[in-house]
């Protein structure tokens, strides 16, 4: 039985292609029957993710090409010919436990280390389980593949940090405050970085969303879209007292927000901090306002350098996490190997109990005058005789055939004991 | 009594053991050395309270009264309460890595009680009622108080690196100042409600058995722990006002902690004696 895995990813394939060959959670199921349908192959996984859709597969005897992947993707998604293949990768062999070991550990990820993947191959292992679509082979390498990938986040630091920075300032003001659903927030223009900010803490469930800004259509426009409110950038003084995070993005030629300012507001808020982020080139907030006690201040550069020692980190690790995935992969190739001698193992050992069992009833024949004892005896002699004769050659076989010369040794047994291939 | 000696023997140094291991496993993790996991010193640190469990219950079976009469035992009570209060403070606000940073203190504070204080003359049992009551809240007041000094450090590392921009693995591995700022409060607010109640235990105590002098006012003993109550209360004043919030009463409480210190150090040094100089009887085992 051999391996394959054929499919793009964010690296081969623009968006617009990968989105087309995406398959839903309800396309899976028929897509798995398919891929044993059309392509012949005996066990089938499809991961399909935003950044790459992925067929693996087990199959027996002749080669299934990486064409005919590409066929069934475009034919199973409507599309026409040749959409896919100037995209497609395929690896066969151990080439695919490698493979599936470097995107388990998200080291072929967009955003190296990133934690979301490994969930996504465990989706994509069990819905494929769940459908009868996995076997021995598959079972085992999406098993390893899950086991590298917690290995790699666990050793190694190829996970801490964050590498956007949208989710490094949502991080520093979990350094801040104890939980940040409720916290208010005043959005201090309606540029596109606020707003990927805003995305960043609305998932953690924010309180009171105030846009201010100097257009109040704008600020309008921005605060429907967020359940907001909108007020124009003359009444900042009395809301940044009431906000917990002060997110600028307005820029300008001078300071909108200064320290005379935010003492009055963390006076009124009776000292309580308040976290300022300022995302606007040219800055909005007066960088003074750092020296406040309880003003935390931090801009562009600020997390712009977080994210680089944070991305700088991560790449260091790789190596690392390469480690684990080779001792992994010939891990792996052991357990392929006794996988495919395994069936030999059974038809040799099949063999020797028929000789045995042949030999025994017509010496038990010449031999009428035995007792019942003498007969147990006898069988039993013959029981040891074979098994101590195939011990060591399968064990040899199982162990041994590893070497370069293996698959001549498996070859050799087949023909000279005529098992099957 | 011999078997009692060596269980309490071995319970002490397992218990003293397992701490060091949950400080060093402790330390190694909040500097992110390869392989060190936060279950470690947890695992280790949980070994060493159930250690440090068994040497109470056997010198309470051992004395037939709570082991607080005695300086060493009332220090290794004080310690059970600190681990056990962070232990719950662990689980109750998810702080997660604070027992990082406290079981470097706690063992430093084990050995200094080994070292220093073990053998010291102590009270010879519970004496009566109100003494009991006084030295049980005591303890809990230094023990808040403890708690606020460590809370207070932790505060003061999350502000700097803050402040600073410099972001040191400690980063990731501190609680929100929030967190901190809440739970130095609920600490000095605790501390302060036991102080103040184990000052009106033995102010009662010592009316009771005619201990007051005629210049009891100028009398360090009750002058120390009278500054110290003055100073947290004060301080929580400042804080319920806001007058003084964050950073600031963080540092007070650091200073305040230290100043303790420096009170029941120099009380022994002017007096010659501990805290309870009339209570002592007897030299420990």
């Amino acid at each position: 039985m051999n391996l394959l895995v054929a499919g793009i990813n964010h690296r081969a394939a623009p968006v617009e292609v990968r989105e087309r060959i995406a398959f839903s959670a309800d396309a899976v199921r028929p897509a798995l029957e398919r891929l044993r349908s059309d392509l012949g192959l005996r066990e089938g996984v499809i991961l399909s993710t935003c950044n790459r859709v992925e067929v693996y597969g087990a199959f027996d005897g002749a080669d299934v090409r990486a064409e005919r992947v590409a066929t069934f993707l475009e034919n199973f998604h409507g599309l026409s010919s040749g959409t896919t293949s100037p995209y497609l990768y395929a690896y066969q062999g151990l080439d695919v436990a490698r493979h599936l070991f470097r995107v388990a550990s998200a080291l072929d990820s967009m955003v190296v280390g990133e934690t979301q993947i490994l969930g996504q191959v465990r989706d994509a292992y069990q819905i494929a389980a769940s459908h009868g679509a996995t076997g021995k082979i598959l079972n085992a390498l999406f098993q390893n593949a899950l086991k590298v990938g917690k290995e790699v986040q666990s050793t190694t630091q190829i996970t801490s940090g964050h590498t956007s920075m949208a989710a490094v300032a949502v991080d520093f003001a979990r350094r801040i405050f104890r939980d940040l659903a409720g916290l208010n927030v005043l959005v201090v223009g309606a540029g596109e970085m606020g707003e990927t900010v805003l995305r960043h803490l609305q998932s953690e469930r924010i309180g009171r969303i105030v846009i201010a800004n100097r257009s109040i259509e704008r600020a309008r426009d921005v605060a429907s879209r967020y359940s907001g409110e909108a007020m124009g950038i003359d009444r900042l003084e009395k809301t940044i007292g009431e906000s917990d995070i002060v997110l600028a993005c307005a820029g300008g030629d001078s300071f909108l927000i200064g320290v005379e300012m935010v003492e009055a507001a963390l006076h009124a808020r009776r000292k309580r901090p308040i976290y300022f982020v300022d995302i606007a080139v040219p800055r909005s907030i007066e960088p003074a306002v750092h020296e406040l006690d309880n003003a935390y201040l931090y801009d562009v550069d600020d997390f712009e350098e977080v994210v680089t020692r944070n991305v700088e980190s991560r790449a260091q690790e790789v190596v690392r996490c390469e480690t684990i995935v080779d001792h992994a992969v010939r891990q792996f190739g052991r357990e392929l190997h006794v996988f495919a001698v395994d069936p030999l193992v059974s038809d040799m050992a099949k063999e020797f109990e028929r000789i045995r069992q042949a030999e025994l009833e017509r010496v038990l024949q010449k031999l009428p005058h035995l007792g019942d004892a003498d007969r147990a005896e006898v069988e039993a002699l013959t029981q040891r005789l074979t098994g101590k004769l195939l011990h060591r050659p399968l064990q040899n076989l199982k162990h041994g055939s590893l070497d370069d010369d293996g698959g001549d040794l498996v070859r050799a047994l087949q023909k000279l004991f005529e098992v099957r291939e | 009594m011999q078997h009692l000696e060596l269980t309490k023997s071995l319970c002490l140094h397992f218990g003293v053991l397992f701490y060091t291991l949950a400080a060093l496993f402790g330390v190694a993790f909040l500097f992110s050395v390869p392989f060190v996991k936060l279950w470690l010193c947890k695992t280790c640190t949980l070994l060493g309270f159930l250690a440090h469990t068994g040497y109470l219950a056997v010198v309470w079976a051992n004395e037939g009264a709570i082991p607080i009469f005695r300086p060493t035992d009332l220090q290794f009570t004080l310690v059970w309460l600190v681990v056990f209060g962070f232990s719950i403070v662990d689980v109750v606000w998810r702080t997660r890595y604070v027992v990082s940073f406290v079981m470097p203190a706690v063992v430093l504070f084990s050995f200094g009680v080994i070292f220093f204080i073990q053998g010291r003359a102590g009270m010879h049992g519970p004496q009566d009622g109100l003494m009991a009551t006084h030295v049980i809240l005591a303890i809990f007041g230094y023990e808040s108080f403890v708690f606020a000094f460590v809370v207070g450090l932790m505060y003061l590392a999350q502000v700097r690196q803050l402040k600073t921009k410099r972001f040191q693995s400690l980063f990731q591995r501190l609680p929100s100042l929030e967190v901190l700022d809440r739970l130095n409060f609920v600490s000095v607010v605790f501390g302060l409600g036991a102080m103040t109640l184990a000052i009106i235990a033995v102010l009662a105590w010592a009316s009771g058995h005619g201990s007051y002098s005629a210049r009891w006012w100028l009398d360090p003993r009750i002058l120390s722990p009278s500054a110290l109550w003055l100073f947290y209360v004060v301080l929580l004043i400042g804080r319920i006002t806001a007058r003084v919030r964050g950073r600031k009463v963080a540092l007070l409480t650091v200073f305040g902690f230290l100043g303790m210190i420096v009170l029941l150090i120099g009380m022994s040094v002017v007096t010659g004696q501990g805290p309870h100089p009339e209570s002592v009887t007897h030299e420990e085992h």
